[in-house]
């Protein structure tokens, strides 16, 4: 009588390891998949609103403020750039206009080519920064056309920088000599405080001819990029699809960079996010892999052991079944009765091992950090594993039980009574 | 009611063949108390297994009520059994974590169970042991044990009573206590066939049978 209680309690015990594991199992996954989303779904939301927020910002001031942009030629150093404060290389003058008739280009309204170069205007020996320009490219698309903000200088006119007319002593309207050629003042500048305080403006065409660099230009100018979708990335990645190698500066107002600045961290959070949550996958998926091994070593070793407690189970009871077989139960009977203990055995230990395997699932979870409030202990359960779990343990349980109970039912009884 | 004709057994043990039974007929009318004595291995018991449709003859031919129990398959010959033959044993053969009720109410699970438990009630009451109804079979001496055996054998209402050495494990007292609750079926028309080697157990029987080793 003992040895009975004790097989079905240790059958019982053995469903009860496998569907616990199981249940502890899935429940720590649904306790990682849970904790997941709660937090990392909530920083991304809260991310991608702050995201919106400083796109909006940043919107309002680039509206605001705008770009300027200089594309310089293919191979400019940019060290040399700064030095000089002009381009040493130079590029074709079709080039502003390849870029004024492109479809691509969407964020610059305002396009100019210029040729800017240090000269000695050997009539004053005077070092300036002689810059030719034809004013505005106009831009293929009618409607992105602006009124010309960047000025254009009539043949045979020039514009004369502060420190230029001030120290020599020019005026509008006066004829100078420049390089060998009669120019006209057309405009004597204000102080500006820089390297324009020693230009001289020329139309584009006199300055290639005195700079002995016809059709060519050092320099594509766009000014006051006012799009609100417009950033520094943008409009690079835009001009270098169209000039490519073109060496792009972009520049812009302190807070423009700033707002661009707090774009870019909100884009960095939500990225740390996303790698955050790739990160946490990659783990669920090692977790999962480790199921996909244990679940099977679970199931394999309950179906043994329960096998095996049956099997000693009817070898135990081999007298019982010869006597009841004699006093004239069926074989089906004592089949029946012994598959109906098995069906008992996988339902309680399922039932069991659903509780502790919940249980402590949900403990462990608490214990990593993963279930952090008891309101979400029911959410850890999957009523679909459980009902697997408590249909399929007595299915199994009565399947691994089936050869040695229909071994008992063909007991001969003629053979145990003999031996008795 | 029972009708044993001309058989013979022989069982084979280690590749050697051993004749228990050798054309051997008995019969046993209804209420008559048959006693069968003889030496260990003449074959009493497997008359026994014979004559309850549990060990089918090499040759010859076991009638019960005018039946042959096997003429008919095992799992008929299991519900024949339970209908018609009550088994009786030395070591009692109680299913242990079963009480008394349970035990004599076992051979219902057979036949299915309308008016069992008045019958089951009736015989525990016949056989004194009502108040040992919800005992184990650990918990009960050894008379109470046989006497719970033979309410269970009784259930079904058996013509025939089949006992081997029911005296065998029991005091005289006890003994006595058995034998007259199975002279008391014989009396009431049933038939009996008693296995034993006790003398005085034999002694209650109507006839006694010796049988020698072959």
């Amino acid at each position: 009588m003992g040895y009975r209680k004790l097989n079905f309690a240790l059958a019982v015990l053995g469903v009860l390891v496998a569907a616990a594991g199981l249940i502890a199992q899935t429940t720590l996954l649904r306790a990682y998949d849970a904790r997941t989303e709660s937090f990392i779904a909530a920083d991304m939301d809260e991310a991608v609103k702050r995201l919106n927020f400083v796109q909006n910002e940043y919107r309002k001031i680039t509206l605001q403020y705008g770009f300027n942009v200089r594309v310089l030629p293919e191979g400019q150093s940019l060290a040399d750039f700064h030095a000089e404060g002009y381009a040493s290389k130079t590029m074709d003058q079709n080039y502003a206009r390849r870029l004024a008739d492109s479809d691509l280009l969407t964020t610059i309204r305002h396009l100019a080519p210029i040729l800017r170069q240090k000269i000695t205007w050997t009539e004053k020996k005077r070092r300036i920064v002689l810059i030719g320009t034809h004013g505005e490219e106009p831009l293929k698309e009618r409607k992105r056309r602006k009124k010309a903000i960047i000025k254009t200088i009539p043949e045979g006119k020039i514009d004369v920088g502060y420190d230029l007319w001030n120290s020599l002593d020019l005026k509008s309207g006066q004829s100078v000599k420049l390089l060998g050629r009669e120019f006209e003042i057309r405009k004597c500048q204000t102080e500006q405080g820089s390297q324009d305080d020693i230009s001289i403006w020329v139309d584009l065409k006199a300055a290639q001819e005195m700079t002995d660099k016809v059709g060519k230009i050092n320099e594509i100018q766009a000014v006051d990029c006012k799009c609100a979708d417009a950033n520094p990335v943008k409009i690079r990645r835009e001009l270098s699809k169209i000039l490519p190698g073109a060496k792009v500066m972009v520049k812009t107002k302190p807070a423009v960079a700033r707002a661009a600045v707090r774009v870019v961290d909100q884009q960095d959070r939500i990225k740390e996010l996303q790698a955050r949550k790739a990160s946490r996958a990659r783990l669920r998926r090692g977790r999962e892999e480790l199921m996909a091994v244990t679940a099977p070593l679970l199931v394999a070793g309950a179906a043994l052991w329960i096998s095996l407690l049956a099997l000693g189970n009817v070898k135990q009871r081999t007298v019982e079944i010869g006597i009841l077989r004699a006093i004239g139960l069926s074989g089906g009977k004592i089949l029946s009765v012994f598959l109906i203990r098995s069906l008992i055995i996988g339902l309680v230990g399922a039932v069991a091992g659903v509780i502790l395997g919940g249980a402590l699932g949900a403990a462990v979870a608490a214990a990593w950090g993963e279930l952090t409030e008891f309101s979400q202990v029911g959410a850890l359960f999957s009523p679909l594993v459980i009902a697997l779990a408590v249909i399929c343990s007595p299915i199994l349980s009565a399947l691994v039980s089936w050869p040695p109970s229909v071994s008992a039912s063909r007991q001969d009884p003629a053979v145990v009574l003999s031996r008795e | 009611m029972l009708d044993i004709r001309e058989i013979s057994k022989t069982y084979n043990t280690g590749g050697k063949n051993v004749p228990v039974l050798d054309k051997m007929s008995l019969n046993v009318a209804a209420g008559q108390f048959t006693a069968v004595r003889g030496p260990s291995g003449c074959g009493k018991s497997t008359i026994l297994l014979a004559a309850g449709g549990l060990l089918s003859p090499d040759s010859g031919q076991v009638l019960i009520d005018g039946d042959d129990p096997y003429a008919l398959s095992h799992e008929a010959r299991a519900g024949f059994r339970a209908e018609h033959v009550g088994f009786v044993f030395q070591q009692f053969h109680l299913v242990p974590y079963l009480d008394v009720l349970d035990n004599v109410l076992a051979p219902s699970m057979a036949r299915g169970s309308a008016g069992a438990r008045e019958r089951a009630g009736e015989l525990i009451e016949h056989f004194g042991i009502t108040d040992r109804i919800g005992h184990v079979p650990g918990e009960l001496s050894t008379g109470e044990r046989q006497r719970t055996a033979l309410a269970r054998a009784l259930l079904n209402r058996p013509k025939l009573l089949l006992a081997d050495e029911p005296t065998g494990n029991l005091d005289t007292d006890s003994g006595a206590v058995v034998l007259n609750y199975i002279r008391e079926f014989a009396d009431s028309g049933g038939a009996v066939l008693m296995v034993t080697h006790d003398a005085a157990a034999a002694g209650k029987a109507d006839r006694v049978i010796e049988l020698a080793k072959l």
